[in-house]
């Protein structure tokens, strides 16, 4: 079920009606909760279900067992099975085909040919969400940061919690699942605030990312035809593109949970407006860049090591990172660019100050950080690297002749439509940097506006799914 | 909870509120313009008129029947009311929408495409939406809630939510109806006979191997248009434009009158692409279009 979708219009009021009729009844609300998620869930397909049934179960199982276990051997095997068993899942689902058809690759260039075994499978929507999310439980337990949930029901709504179960943000247990254990409240300042979200959400999924979405898509199919100019508006189009709709989707996921009364975390804080590339990954997908660093780098070592091995570690997770978005080289490669990025700011250990709050004095590092971020970006679009290796070609070399945005009228009026809205965005964006807050806080009257300009600027008929539930 | 529930609740109407009357302020200028070819057949000409000859199809009789020249070589009026990205269904909606005006017709034209001879899909087409200013009639109402496949037929509830089918189509909608509220007047890739042209620079190079086709005109909406025709006074021709690599051979033909020029013209420099002749194709076609209409007019 798609949050831009009639379905889930008509499946929120219901189960908000339901949630907080059933207030004084703790228990009865997580039966709601749970419910709804599986049925937001199974909405794709019913068969998933039983996958994150699975690893709930198996999670909730271990992290029991682990928080009775003093002994360390028996604590390193059950936290050992909690990896295997999601990651095995995520592994199997997520990347065998990538794996089989790699191996077949390596083995053809020394000489041997081997078919790649390849499995008819269908990837679970928001999988790599749901499992790190039940890693940093198990993970959290083995540390003894919290204590294991002792009643399945919290642990079980906090997993498929629907708001943010297929595209995050990342929770952590010690943040989310102890606001399943406790009664929960509605408040009317959050709620509103909840609902603000929302819309501002659907406005850049709407708006932004479903009308730049038409562009980018032919750019890219017909992209050796295309001019330099055309190939640059292609990038930046995506990279705006992918802003609005995973940013939007966090909106959304961020305001839903606060109308039932929970409280997410904050997964990406004006990103276009970051200084460099260490500022950048402070601000982008803040839950996944945080959960490699509490969970990949800092046991790695993280900079308490030397500074080879540091860096080592870093260039470490932004590899992984690439790879957690997709089985594919082009996410390697994308987070590899990153990585070499961060680089100078590794080495450049006294810290820029990054508290300037007037955006038209740091425009030309705010302009040359989006630059280097779209360059990235080419990657992470591209069907593989010879594609992302010519486009960028393409563009250095100007040999098309074509400029498919020019080429009709109704794709100007769309360009014309995403400018002015990216436009809109970024200083409104700006306006809410330069007053030191992290979301966007529209007043009320405003969001009546922003429903007008969904409904005659939306691209509804190019109604598209969110970009990362494929990841 | 309830503050919120009611105020929520307020402003979303305030927003749907406002956002109907735009939308029907927009499909009113639409309807009440001439922009779209749907609205041009409306407001362009006087109720009652008679025409001699009108063509109804897709982009292929389109480019293919220039009116202008059938006017001043027959002397009479005729119209080309087709419309580029649509199929059979859409003609037979045109056509009514056509009569529904008070119109009457001595020739009535259909053309036919090869994905519509023996049947057509049930879905709507590209610019089907450009029917949408009329949506409170009940014949166009009929057509989007048979043809929309969508679970929400966004055009078809538009009758009583103007703002679903002028979101959904907001694209195509919105910049026209701007354009129509400033010009109400302009007309849209058309002229005031309903002709556009596709220019000769788009001339194709080579000749592609030809395909050969054996059809039947079995289509249920044919029989429907025969009828409508019928009803109305109006001799029915069903119309075969060029094909640059279609040999199309119909079988048995008997129950309608047909013109079928699928191989008329076989240079390559005729045609824009394989469907689609340019300028100096539309005139060979004209022509031997002409020519056929005299011979089955002299017909006993």
């Amino acid at each position: 079920m798609l949050f831009n979708s009639i379905e889930f219009a008509i499946f929120l009021p219901i189960v908000f009606i339901l949630y907080w009729v059933s207030k004084n009844h703790h228990k009865l609300q997580l039966y709601i909760i749970l419910f709804s998620s599986y049925i937001f869930y199974g909405w794709w397909d019913w068969r998933f279900l039983s996958l994150i049934i699975f690893s709930s179960l198996v999670d909730f199982l271990i992290g029991k067992k682990l928080g009775k276990t003093l002994d360390e051997r028996k604590r390193r095997f059950l936290l050992g099975l909690s990896l295997f068993t999601n990651l095995g899942l995520l592994g199997f689902f997520k990347y065998y085909n990538f794996f089989a058809e790699s191996f077949s690759e390596a083995f053809s260039f020394l000489g041997r040919e081997i078919s790649p075994d390849r499995l008819d499978i269908i990837l679970p929507v928001g999988i790599s969400f749901y499992t790190f999310q039940t890693l940093s439980y198990t993970f959290d337990i083995y540390k003894k940061k919290i204590d294991p949930a002792e009643d399945w029901l919290p642990f079980f709504g906090f997993v498929s919690f629907f708001p943010q179960l297929v595209a995050g943000p990342i929770e952590r247990a010690s943040h989310l699942l102890g606001q399943f254990q406790k009664p929960r409240v509605f408040e009317y300042s959050i709620a509103v605030s909840g609902l603000r979200l929302i819309v501002w959400g659907l406005f850049k999924k709407i708006v932004i990312a479903d009308n730049a979405a038409v562009l980018v898509d032919e750019i890219f199919l017909d992209y050796t035809n295309q001019s330099s100019l055309s190939l640059i508006f292609g990038v930046v189009l995506f990279a705006f593109q992918i802003y609005g709709d995973f940013s939007g989707y966090s909106d959304i996921a961020i305001g839903l949970s606060r109308i039932f009364g929970f409280d997410l975390m904050l997964n990406f804080r004006f990103p276009y407006l970051a200084q460099n590339i260490n500022d950048f990954w402070k601000r982008w997908h803040i839950s996944l860049s945080s959960w490699f660093r509490d969970y990949v780098y800092i046991p790695l070592g993280g900079s308490r090591v030397s500074s080879w091995i540091s860096l080592r570690n870093v260039m470490i997770v932004f590899l992984v990172s690439g790879f957690w978005h997709g089985a594919n080289w082009t996410f390697i490669i994308w987070g590899l660019i990153h990585g070499l990025l961060y680089i100078p700011f590794f080495f450049r250990k006294s810290h820029q100050d990054l508290h300037e709050h007037s955006i038209l004095k740091k425009l030309p590092q705010i302009f040359l950080t989006f630059s280097v971020v779209c360059l990235a970006w080419i990657f992470f679009r591209a069907d593989n690297l010879s594609q992302a290796w010519n486009y960028i070609g393409h563009i250095l070399s100007n040999e098309g002749t074509g400029n498919y945005i020019f080429g009709a009228n109704k794709r100007i009026i769309i360009f014309g439509i995403v400018m002015m809205f990216i436009m809109m965005m970024m200083f409104v964006e700006a306006y809410y940097e330069s007053k030191q807050k992290k979301e966007v806080l529209l007043p009320s009257w405003s969001l009546v506006l922003l429903v007008l300009v969904i409904f005659f600027f939306g691209g509804f008929k190019n109604h598209e799914s969110f970009i990362y539930f494929q990841f | 909870m309830k503050k919120f529930v009611l105020k929520s609740i307020l402003y979303l109407a305030i927003a749907l509120f406002i956002a109907n009357v735009l939308a029907y302020m927009g499909l009113r200028i639409l309807g009440k313009s001439d922009f779209f070819k749907t609205t041009y057949l409306v407001h362009h000409f006087p109720e009652g008129q008679s025409f001699d000859l009108a063509v109804f199809g897709s982009s292929r009789s389109l480019a293919a029947i220039d009116t202008k020249i059938i006017g001043e070589t027959t002397g009479g009026l005729a119209v080309n009311f087709s419309m580029d990205y649509t199929a059979l269904p859409s003609s037979l909606l045109m056509l009514e929408h056509f009569y529904a005006q008070g119109y009457t017709s001595e020739w009535v034209v259909i053309s036919l495409d090869l994905p519509d001879f023996e049947e057509s899909k049930t879905v709507i087409s590209e610019n089907d939406h450009r029917f949408l200013p009329y949506i409170s009639n009940n014949y166009i109402r009929e057509y989007f809630v048979e043809y929309e496949e969508a679970m929400l037929k966004p055009i078809a509830i538009s009758k009583y939510v103007p703002v679903v089918g002028f979101a959904y189509y907001n694209m195509e909608l919105l910049a026209p109806a701007v354009q129509a509220l400033l010009r109400p007047s302009y007309k849209y890739r058309f002229d005031e006979l309903g002709n556009y042209q596709y220019p000769d620079y788009l001339a194709q190079q080579e000749m592609p191997e030809a395909r050969y086709f054996k059809t039947r005109l079995s289509n249920p909406i044919l029989k429907e248009i025969a009828e409508l025709t019928n009803k109305n006074g109006s001799k029915l021709i069903v119309y075969i434009a060029p094909y640059l690599r279609d040999d199309i051979s119909v079988e048995s033909p008997l129950d309608f009158l047909v013109i079928n020029h699928s191989r008329l013209i076989n240079e390559p420099k005729y045609f824009s692409d394989y469907i689609h002749v340019v300028n100096s194709g539309k005139v060979l076609a004209t022509e031997a279009f002409i020519e056929d209409l005299r011979k089955i007019d002299n017909q006993p």
